[in-house]
């Protein structure tokens, strides 16, 4: 198409594009030379040109930003923690609902007198201990109907004694309530990991870290090996308690504090007879 | 998209979403709104997003959503515009050329502005422009014509008076 007075602008404009062949643009350069009045046209195209603005800034870059490594993914310890405190709620409310229906008659059956009488405040871990060294508790337990075992034991013999308050033999009333209600509840729960009792003191002024005795990424990881093991054992994810030192998987109880209420947790493991352990 | 990739997206084109938005708005707070969104689903989908394509991405979700605005706010009636003729009488100092032609892109449709802006602004080509605001591509380029010729006519016409 050649180049006239009726079509230059069209043409004027695939230039300002970049649209035109060589050809195309020397033969307008050539039409604008010999028009000098359209050439006042194509600087007025040439200053259409939009130009940014540099002036105009988004004033708040820094809150759309993320941090590098600010997400966290969850790792394994995380999912155990998380198993762990669902684990502690889930026996916290089951319990209170199970102590308001529970007769508070029946006998608890935690540790003999005999072994509870060598109890030290240094040893939690004795503080309940059962006759039978190896004994499943589980298999044992008084309140299991398929055991006879409550039969022969009664309150006389086996006693709880108080961890927060070393030296204790006479823990209150409310105290062996709790024992009731939860170490039943506790057992059909985790019946894979054998919990030995609970104990638990009302009215801690001071919220505690898992154990005074145990560090408390030790403590944490009993925790793990007794409370979260039945929830990773359901996930898939029980190997994990094999795999902890030995050491840490049986030594102490754990000890729980849940708003300045007390809770220990005992693995059957660790309730090793003092006496046969001096042996 | 690293998020490290996803915060030098924020660094270098946040400004120019900005701008492209506000253009269009000439209100602040909706232009911000509009590029917080833009980010915010960049963000949410930064796993999928090359960061190759993070700068027409984000152009894409901002114009959408700048369009969505203005949909909705078809039906709101700004007093300014309602009562034009009782606002300040137009300023008719002189002016640059910048400016004149800032006042000539505000007149444009709404849909030649776009198009001129992403051309001149970005330096998008046509598949691009079209791509980002839903046209073919010899739509965008009849509207960036006519976009040009307008602005044009508006500066020579400009000029003249002055």
């Amino acid at each position: 198409m050649k180049i006239n007075r009726t079509n230059y602008e069209d043409f004027l404009i695939q230039k300002l594009e970049g649209l035109l062949s060589t050809e195309q643009n020397a033969e307008l350069d050539l039409f604008l030379h010999s028009n000098a009045d359209v050439k006042s046209d194509w600087e007025a195209f040439e200053q259409s040109v939009l130009v940014p603005d540099e002036t105009i800034v988004y004033e708040h870059k820094e809150l759309l930003k993320k941090k590098v490594g600010g997400v966290i993914p969850m790792y394994r310890t995380m999912l155990y923690v998380a198993s762990i405190a669902a684990s502690l709620l889930l026996v916290f409310f089951v319990s209170q609902q199970y102590l308001i229906n529970q007769p508070t008659e029946k006998p608890v059956v935690v540790a003999e007198n005999n072994s509870v009488q060598n109890n030290s405040a240094e040893n939690p871990a004795s503080v309940i201990q059962p006759s039978n060294n190896n004994a499943n508790v589980a298999d044992n337990y008084p309140y299991n109907s398929q055991s006879t075992f409550s039969k022969q034991v009664s309150t006389k013999n086996y006693q709880a004694i108080n961890v927060n308050q070393p030296g204790t033999t006479n823990p209150k009333s409310e105290t062996i309530a709790y024992m009731k209600s939860l170490a039943p509840i506790a057992m059909k729960t985790y019946p894979r990991v054998s919990y030995a009792s609970f104990i638990w003191t009302k009215g801690l002024k001071t919220p505690r870290v898992p154990s005074r005795n145990v560090s408390e990424a030790g403590a944490w990881l009993q925790v793990a090996s007794i409370l979260g093991s039945e929830v990773m054992r359901l996930t898939g994810r029980g190997e994990w308690v094999n795999k902890a030192p030995v050491e840490l998987q049986i030594k102490k109880p754990i000890e729980l504090n849940i708003h300045n209420s007390y809770i220990s947790f005992h693995k059957i493991l660790s309730f090793k007879n003092k006496n046969s352990n001096n042996k | 998209m690293t998020v490290k990739e996803y915060n030098q997206c924020v660094e270098l084109y946040s400004d120019r979403v900005f701008r492209f938005i506000y253009k269009n708005t000439r209100d602040r707070d909706d232009a911000d709104d509009v590029v917080q969104n833009a980010f915010e689903i960049l963000w949410k989908n930064h796993e999928r997003v090359e960061f190759e394509k993070c700068r027409s991405y984000l152009f894409t979700v901002a114009y959408h959503n700048f369009i969505d605005n203005v949909r909705k706010m078809k039906r709101i009636t700004r007093m300014e515009e309602h009562h034009e003729d009782l606002m300040e009488a137009p300023d008719r100092s002189y002016k640059g050329v910048k400016e004149i032609v800032e006042q000539a892109l505000a007149k444009l449709p709404e849909i030649q502005k776009n198009v001129v802006m992403l051309r001149d602004y970005e330096g998008y080509d046509y598949a691009e422009i079209g791509n980002i605001t839903g046209l073919s591509e010899s739509q965008v380029k009849v509207y960036i014509f006519r976009a040009r010729q307008t602005l044009k006519d508006y500066l020579v016409g400009v000029e003249k008076v002055i």
